[in-house]
C-alpha cells in the first residue's frame, strides 16, 4: 500500500510540477498537459517497437522529445496568443489537448496495451524496508520524481534562468523592462513542463498500462497542483502524497470508479474551503 | 428596400427595442422561418432527426455561450450539466411524472446545481472556476455511472436508461416530425430569452465582467454575484436541453457524457463566435454538420466502410481541435466575425477600408 502510494504520488509530482510551472510563469492553465502525457506513452512504445530501441533508451528520448514539443507548442500556439486574453490562451490549450487526443486515436487506434509486459522490461521487486516492496520501474519513478523536484528547486533558487522565471511570474511587464526576455522565459516553462510530462508518461506506461484514459490520470495531476497551490512548488510533494493516499485508500475500501472521481471531489472542496491550496499565494486569487 | 443603414435613425423607444430593425431583416427572417417550417414537408425522416439534434445542439450552445461568451467563464462542465438533465429527468419520469413537470423540475434542479458549481465564483476570480467545472464533470460522471449500473435491470446497463414517450397533453411526441415542431418552438423560446437577456441589465453586467472584472466592480457591478448568476442561468438551460436530448433520443447512458462532449460545445461557441447568439446558431450548425462532411469526404476518397467506422470519430476529434485552434488564432470572433465583415463590405460598397468596417 505504501509502495503504491509512493509510486503514484511520484507520478503526480511529475505531472503537477508541469501545471504549476506553466501556471505560475504565464498564468495559463495548460489543459493539453494530460494529453501530452498520454501521447508520449504511445510514441515511446511505437519508437521502441519500430526501431527496436532498448526500452530504457526511450526515457532520454522522450525527455528530449518533450522539450522540443514544449518549445513547438509555445512557439506555434502560445506565442501568437501573447496579446490576447488568458481566456483565449486556455481555450487554445483545451483545443490542442483535443487535437492531440484525436491524433492518438487516429494513429494508435486507441488500443490498450501493457508495454512493460510486452517488452518484458526487467521489473523485479525489491524490498526497501520491511513492508514496502517496489519494483524496478517503480523505484525509477520515485527516484525520477525526487531528481525532478530537487533539480527544479535548485534551478529556481540559484540559476539565472530560474531567477528570471520567478521574476517574470511576479510581474511580467516589470521583468521585461529589466531586460528579461519574457518569451524565452515562457518558452522555458513550457519546455520544462512538457519534457517532464513526456518522460513521466513513458515511465508510467511501462509500469501500468497504455490507454487513451491516461489523459484522465494526468488531469488528476491538476487536482494535485490545486491542492498544493497553483503557484507553489513546495506544495506539490505533500499534495501529491495526500491525493495519492486518499485515492488509493478509496480504491481499496470503496470502488475503482470512486477512486477516479475522488481527486476531483477534492478539487471542489479545496475551491470552496481553501482555494489557494496548501502553500499557494493567497493574494493572487483575492476576491475583487 | 432599406437594406443599407447609413445612419442612426431610431426616433422612439419602440424602434430601439425592436430586434429586427430594417424591413430587409424582417423579410429575411420571415423567409427563413417559413423555410425552416417547410423542411419536414419535403425532407425525409433521417434529415428531420438530424435537424432535431441540431436544434438541441443550438440550445446547448446558447446556454454555454451565455456563460463563456458573455460572462467570460470557461466551462468544461457542460456535458456534466447535460448528464444531470438526462438522468434527473429519467429519475422523475420513472417516478411517474409527466413530460412537462419533469422538464420543469429538471430545469430547477439544474439551476440549483449551478449555484453549487458557481459558488466559488463568490470568492475567486480567473481560472480557478474552470478547475471547479473540471472537478464537477468527473464527480457527476461517477455519480451517473453509479446510478446507471446500480439499477436492477441488467439490460439497462448496456442500452442506457429508457425514457417514456413524452405526452404534452394534447399531443404525444411520437415521431421525428412532431419533435421537429416542438423543438423548433422551444428553440424560439430559448433564443428570445437569451437575446433579450443579453441586452438588458444582466447581459450588460456579464459583458462588463468579461471584459475587465476590476472595471466592472468599480462601476458598481457585484462581480461574484453576476458570475454566479451566469452559472445558474447557463446550467438551468443546459439541464433543460439535456432533458430534451434524453427524450428525443429516448434513452440516457453515462458514457455519452464525456469531457470531449464539453469541448465540442466549447468548439461551437468559439467557432460560431463567443458573445453572440447568432454565433451559437452558426457554431452549432457547423459542428453538427462536420461529421457528415467528414463522412462525405471519406466516401469521395473511396475509403472503405470499415475504415470509416474506425476513423470517423477520431478524425472528427482532430478536426474539432484544429478548427478551434485556427479560429482562436486567426478569427477570434468566429463565423460571426466573418459574417459581419462580409456584411460591412456590402453595406459600404463601393467605399472600402472605412473605419466603419470594423464596427460591430
Amino acid at each position: 500500500m505504501i509502495a503504491a502510494i509512493l509510486s503514484l504520488s511520484a507520478i503526480y509530482v511529475m505531472l503537477a510540477v508541469g501545471f504549476v510551472i506553466v501556471y505560475r510563469t504565464s498564468h495559463v492553465l495548460n489543459f493539453a498537459h494530460g494529453d501530452v502525457f498520454m501521447v508520449s506513452g504511445y510514441l515511446g512504445f511505437a519508437l521502441i517497437t519500430t526501431i527496436s530501441l532498448p526500452p530504457y533508451w526511450a526515457l532520454p528520448v522522450s525527455l528530449a522529445g518533450g522539450a522540443i514539443s514544449g518549445l513547438l507548442i509555445y512557439a506555434v500556439l502560445m506565442a501568437p496568443m501573447a496579446g490576447h486574453s488568458i481566456f483565449a490562451a486556455v481555450l487554445v490549450t483545451i483545443a490542442l489537448g483535443m487535437a492531440i487526443r484525436g491524433l492518438a486515436l487516429v494513429g494508435f487506434k486507441g488500443q490498450v496495451t501493457y508495454p512493460g509486459r510486452i517488452l518484458s522490461i526487467e521489473d523485479a521487486p525489491y524490498t526497501i524496508v520491511p513492508g514496502v516492496t517496489l519494483t524496478t520501474i517503480e523505484i525509477l519513478i520515485v527516484l525520477s520524481a525526487i531528481v525532478v523536484m530537487v533539480a527544479l528547486t535548485l534551478f529556481f533558487r540559484y540559476s539565472p534562468w530560474g531567477i528570471r522565471m520567478r521574476a517574470a511570474s511576479q510581474d511580467p511587464r516589470l521583468a521585461a523592462y529589466r531586460g528579461i526576455n519574457i518569451h524565452a522565459v515562457f518558452a522555458g516553462a513550457w519546455v520544462i513542463a512538457s519534457a517532464v510530462a513526456m518522460y513521466a508518461g513513458t515511465l508510467y506506461s511501462f509500469s501500468k498500462q497504455l490507454s487513451p484514459s491516461l489523459s484522465d490520470v494526468a488531469l488528476r495531476g491538476l487536482a494535485v497542483a490545486l491542492v498544493g497551490g497553483m503557484d507553489s512548488m513546495k506544495g506539490v510533494v505533500p499534495a501529491a502524497i495526500a491525493v495519492a493516499a486518499i485515492e488509493l485508500l478509496v480504491q481499496r475500501y470503496g470502488s475503482p470508479q470512486m477512486a477516479e472521481a475522488i481527486p476531483f471531489l477534492i478539487v471542489l472542496l479545496v475551491l470552496l474551503i481553501r482555494p489557494w491550496g496548501l502553500f499557494g499565494t493567497k493574494e493572487m486569487i483575492d476576491r475583487i | 428596400m432599406g437594406t443599407r443603414r447609413s445612419g442612426y435613425f431610431k426616433a422612439d423607444y419602440a424602434a430601439d427595442l425592436a430586434l429586427l430593425d430594417t424591413p430587409f431583416r424582417r423579410v429575411l427572417v420571415g423567409l427563413l422561418v417559413l423555410a425552416v417550417l417547410a423542411v419536414p414537408q419535403v425532407a425525409g425522416k433521417y434529415v428531420v432527426y438530424v435537424c432535431n439534434l441540431t436544434f438541441i445542439a443550438i440550445m446547448g450552445a446558447i446556454a454555454l455561450n451565455l456563460l463563456t461568451g458573455y460572462a467570460g467563464q470557461i466551462s468544461l462542465g457542460h456535458s456534466a450539466f447535460l448528464a444531470v438533465g438526462g438522468f434527473v429527468s429519467y429519475h422523475f419520469a420513472k417516478l411517474g411524472l409527466g413530460f412537462v413537470p419533469v422538464v420543469v423540475i429538471t430545469t430547477a434542479i439544474g439551476a440549483l446545481i449551478g449555484v453549487v458549481v458557481g459558488a466559488p465564483a463568490l470568492r475567486l476570480r480567473g481560472l480557478y472556476l474552470v478547475l471547479g467545472t473540471v472537478g464537477f464533470h468527473y464527480v457527476v460522471f461517477f455519480l451517473v455511472n453509479e446510478y446507471q449500473t446500480s439499477g436492477d435491470d441488467v439490460l439497462m446497463k448496456l442500452t442506457g436508461l429508457l425514457l417514456p414517450v413524452p405526452d404534452l397533453g394534447f399531443v404525444k411526441l411520437r415521431n421525428e416530425f412532431q419533435w421537429y415542431y416542438f423543438l423548433l418552438g422551444m428553440l424560439a423560446l430559448v433564443t428570445c430569452f437569451a437575446v433579450n437577456l443579453v441586452r438588458t441589465r444582466v447581459g450588460r453586467a456579464w459583458i462588463a465582467v468579461r471584459d475587465r472584472d476590476i472595471t466592472a466592480a468599480a462601476l458598481g457591478i457585484d462581480v461574484g454575484r453576476y458570475k454566479l448568476l451566469a452559472f445558474v442561468v447557463s446550467s438551468a438551460l443546459t439541464s433543460m436541453t439535456g432533458a430534451l436530448l434524453a427524450y428525443v433520443v429516448g434513452s440516457v447512458s453515462a458514457e455519452y457524457y464525456t469531457l470531449t462532449l464539453s469541448i465540442t460545445y466549447l468548439a461551437m461557441v468559439v467557432v460560431g463566435g463567443a458573445g453572440s447568439i447568432l454565433g451559437s446558431y452558426l457554431g452549432a450548425i457547423f459542428v453538427s454538420m462536420l461529421p457528415y462532411a467528414i463522412t462525405w469526404l471519406f466516401e469521395s476518397l473511396g475509403v472503405s466502410t470499415r475504415t470509416q467506422m474506425v476513423y470517423l470519430v477520431p478524425s472528427q476529434i482532430v478536426v474539432f481541435g484544429l478548427i478551434m485552434i485556427l479560429f482562436l488564432i486567426f478569427e477570434p470572433r468566429g463565423l460571426v466575425g466573418i459574417w459581419q465583415r462580409v456584411r460591412a463590405y456590402f453595406e459600404l460598397w463601393p467605399l472600402r477600408k472605412s473605419i466603419l468596417s470594423e464596427r460591430k
